[in-house]
């Protein structure tokens, strides 16, 4: 079949605005619904001027390391405090050791042994503090008494060596009386 | 059997002939047949088939095709070109030939007779289409058209006045007045007319006729009018058509040149090339201009969404922080306050004892002779001793004081007793009463006053 000239710039005419069509519906369509979903989200989020608490967030975290710090420096004191606390198994090897400090230091001891907790007259306070390391983990100090017979130089060079002793040894009660010979009768209770 | 130079094929209604003639004018092959196909194409294509290979170049004689002598004015055809002219005469063809002037390929030849301000035009027309359906079907057997023409004044023997009658066209020439080509179908009662007024202003000289018996019957009257059935001859035919065939020098009739039908039919072709390619290029330079935008817009709506997810991410840590931390802080607090409590008792108390001792060594003095010390409830100790003055028990609680305050302790003020019995002389009997800090006062010291 032939075609007159006519029709051949009407199909040449045709075909380019043909591939425009194509372009436009079918290529362009899914680009232009990209850009429009794009621009729709933009539209709909803002200029984002709002980055978060950035500041506000590192001052917490930096509390919250501080936090950390002191949980762990509190711990480690806890550790340290309940270490310098005898355990029940310790006790008389410790109470071994004071009296034998004290016999070094010149002060005879003629009787000791064990009474209740509460028994000696001593600072409440105190009593927070068994409340305080019970807390902590540790368990409640023994009560020991001693009754001796000393001078007083004796008796404070041995408070100053009890001070110094590796073992959990506290003077909670001290009660001193003049003999008319001189000497001291001295009433320790130590907490042990 | 070498190649012809030429072929020529003849198409009249009734007859197809086909003439290869070699270059030097030998006729080498030659066919005459009844012509069975109505359309021109498929009567040129039986004429190609008949022989063998055609010529190197093809000239086609159709007695379908449009011919007509025009008569236009001087003065709208000076100064036109070649081109410009077959334009304007397909214009002016196009009321009788019915072809549309824009779909027309026009051959034209000048005639040489003028008539005052008339300039005389003869022209055959054929539809672009049709041609360049032929050029390409003679391309396909390996030729090249060269021309189509229509057989009109082609195969006269001789020059001579005379009239050929063809289907569509009738030819009246004679010397003195030149070519005069009758538009009209042969027979019609128009044809007839114009044909007797044609031999009316003849010369009184015989005149050949070329037509069938029945035509010539219609001119009968007419005592100059002779009927020349030469060309019913198939050997005339083809000596007509073998000259024709080697005619070299200008035409003396309308031909439709080939060359300017195949430059035409790339115009189209060219032109919905060049703007297909320009579509597309712009196309391809829109989409990925497009795409690149799109690429752009996606990452910042990627960006702003990264964003604020992560302010949402930070804004959800500041909540758990806050949450955590209003737990923690407090509790932390309480621990540190009850370990830093336990410390502190535990270093005042462990030193409480041997401080004190030595603080009584330290200011003892020899009126002063302590007798007893006494662990009260509460905490506190009571110092009682013998002064052998009054102001040496002030003088030594005084001295006292200092030390105390840095184990936490409070010397509250003596009582003093003078001593009775003979030899007491101004011996008092005192004690004094060291007691811990209670909070209240210790909050009162370090407030500012």
């Amino acid at each position: 079949m032939s075609l007159s000239v006519r029709e051949r710039w009407m199909i040449a005419a045709a075909v380019p605005f043909v591939v425009l069509a194509f372009h436009v519906s079918v290529l362009r369509e899914p680009l232009d619904q990209r850009l429009a979903t794009a621009e729709a989200t933009l539209a709909t989020r803002g200029p984002v001027t709002d980055f978060g608490p950035v500041r506000e967030v590192e001052a917490l975290r930096a509390r919250v390391a501080a936090l950390e710090a002191g949980d762990a420096d509190v711990e480690q004191r806890k550790r340290k405090l309940l270490a310098a606390w005898s355990a029940p198994r310790e006790r008389a090897q410790t109470i071994g050791r004071v009296t034998e400090l004290l016999r070094v230091q010149g002060v005879r001891v003629e009787r000791s042994g064990n009474v209740e907790l509460e028994s000696a007259p001593f600072d409440p306070a105190l009593s927070q503090l068994t409340r305080d390391l019970a807390e902590f983990g540790g368990s409640a100090p023994a009560a020991w008494r001693f009754e001796a017979r000393t001078t007083f130089l004796q008796l404070a060079g041995a408070l100053e060596q009890l001070r110094a002793l590796e073992a959990f040894a506290l003077v909670v009660s001290l009660d001193l009386k003049r003999r008319r010979d001189g000497a001291l009768d001295a009433v320790l209770v130590l907490w042990i | 059997m070498s190649r012809p130079a030429t072929t020529i094929l003849f198409l009249s209604t009734a007859r197809l002939a086909r003439v290869d003639v070699a270059s030097d004018g030998r006729v080498l092959a030659s066919s005459v047949r009844a012509r069975d196909e109505d359309s021109l194409r498929a009567s040129v294509q039986v004429l190609l088939q008949a022989g063998g290979k055609p010529g190197k170049r093809t000239r086609i004689v159709a007695e379908t095709l449009w011919t007509q002598v025009l008569s236009l004015p001087n003065a709208s055809v000076d100064g036109l070109g070649a081109e410009e002219l077959g334009r304007a005469l397909a214009y002016e063809l196009e009321p009788s030939s019915g072809l549309p002037a824009a779909d027309a390929a026009v051959g034209h030849v000048a005639l040489a007779q003028t008539d005052g301000a008339l300039r005389h035009v003869w022209a055959t027309q054929v539809s672009l289409g049709e041609r360049d359906e032929l050029a390409r079907l003679v391309v396909s057997h390996g030729s090249r058209l060269d021309w189509l023409a229509h057989p009109a004044g082609l195969l006269a023997p001789e020059p001579g006045p005379r009239i050929e009658v063809w289907s569509n066209a009738t030819l009246c020439d004679e010397p003195a007045r030149g070519v005069q080509v009758i538009a009209a179908a042969a027979g019609r009662r128009t044809w007839e007319r114009e044909v007797a007024a044609w031999l009316l202003r003849a010369p009184q000289a015989p005149v050949q006729l070329r037509a069938s018996a029945e035509l010539a019957e219609l001119l009968a009257s007419d005592t100059r009018v002779t009927r020349d059935p030469s060309l019913e001859s198939e050997e005339t035919l083809v000596a007509a058509l073998a000259n024709l065939a080697a005619a070299q020098d200008s035409p003396r009739f309308p031909r439709i040149e080939a060359a300017r039908r195949a430059r035409l039919s790339f115009g189209p072709a060219l032109f919905g090339l060049a703007a297909t390619a320009m579509i597309v290029g712009l196309s391809v330079w829109d989409l990925r201009t497009l795409e690149r935008d799109a690429r752009d817009l996606e990452a910042q709506v990627a960006r702003v969404e990264a964003a604020a997810a992560k302010a949402q991410g930070l804004r959800r840590e500041q909540r758990e922080l806050s949450t955590a931390l209003a737990q923690r802080e407090p509790d932390l607090a309480a621990r540190r306050s009850r370990i830093e409590r336990a410390e502190t008792l535990l270093a005042a108390q462990s030193e409480r004892s041997s401080r004190l001792l030595e603080a009584l060594g330290a200011h003892a003095n020899p009126e002063i002779v302590l007798l007893e010390l006494a662990t009260q409830p509460g905490g506190a100790t009571r110092i009682a001793g013998l002064a052998a003055r009054a102001p040496a028990i002030e003088a030594f609680a005084t001295a006292l004081a200092p030390d105390m305050t840095t184990l936490g302790l409070l010397c509250e003020p003596a009582s003093v007793q003078r001593r009775t019995g003979v030899d007491s002389g101004e011996a008092r009997e005192f004690s004094l009463v060291v007691r811990p800090v209670t909070t209240a006062e210790l909050a009162q010291r370090t407030s500012p006053r």
